[in-house]
């Protein structure tokens, strides 16, 4: 496909935008905390799992070459590699 | 049950990749703070396994930063039971940026002396520091007069 490819940066800029603006009012909730969602930043489209690959393949089975965000719900980074997230959500 | 072996501290693991059609490939690994299905590689082992990317997530790191890392879809062998992990590529640290911190400057490290007490402990000697009141009462630094010092203190034989 001839599209531009976004930094991973961009990526996930886009993802926390998305994130915000539309899709924690739909998933922030108790049962979810701590799963991940996973966005595509380019149609929107998201899907949430208790572990990130199940929704990143299927988002993918719909359209090959998204480019999808990883976002652990109601925390500020979805992994800690020595340091350690915090949950943000109330 | 998963064996390994410890080095330098570290509980070491060997974990197999699975590899369709090919051989698998073991990679050792550093267990941290105990598996939680997620895994770090370095790119170069993601591009040898031809593991298919997923998507990018938000990591942080011990110096507080955080950083973009890609995600890749591995199976694995775990307890001999083929096992799905996400594997994130390790973060590229440059080391140009990792040096020490400012605070501790290059005088710092000038006033270290290499080897100083080599010499004394090669030949047997303890050493022990002196309170400052101690130190005052022996103005040189010659031991015979801490050792004097210290025998009459010694119960007799």
């Amino acid at each position: 496909m001839a599209t531009t490819r976004l930094s991973r940066e961009e990526v996930g800029q886009r993802g926390e935008t998305l994130y915000e603006q539309k899709i924690r009012v739909a998933v922030e909730t108790e049962e979810n905390i701590g799963k991940m969602v996973i966005i595509d930043v380019e149609t929107g489209e998201y899907e949430v799992d208790d572990r990130g690959l199940a929704p990143a393949r299927r988002l993918q089975s719909r359209h090959p070459d998204a480019a999808l965000y990883g976002k652990r719900i109601g925390y500020d980074v979805a992994e800690a590699l020595g340091g350690v997230r915090e949950r943000v959500a109330p | 049950m998963m064996t390994g072996r410890v080095s330098a501290l570290h509980i070491l693991v060997s974990v197999p990749f699975r590899r369709i059609g090919e051989p698998n490939i073991a990679i050792e690994f550093v267990v941290d703070t105990g598996f939680t299905g997620e895994l770090c590689l370095p790119p170069e082992a993601v591009v040898v396994l031809g593991l298919p990317f997923r998507y990018d997530l938000r990591a942080h790191l011990a110096d507080d930063s955080s950083v973009m890392l890609p995600v890749h879809d591995a199976t694995i062998l775990w307890h001999d039971v083929e096992f799905e992990v996400s594997s994130m590529n390790k973060p590229e640290i440059d080391l140009e940026d990792d040096d020490v911190r400012p605070e501790y400057g290059p005088e710092v490290f000038a006033r270290g002396v290499r080897g100083k007490h080599f010499a004394s402990y090669q030949a047997g000697t303890n050493l022990a520091l002196l309170a400052p009141d101690v130190r005052s009462a022996f103005p040189t630094d010659e031991p015979v007069a801490v050792n004097e010092a210290l025998r009459c203190l010694c119960p007799l034989p």
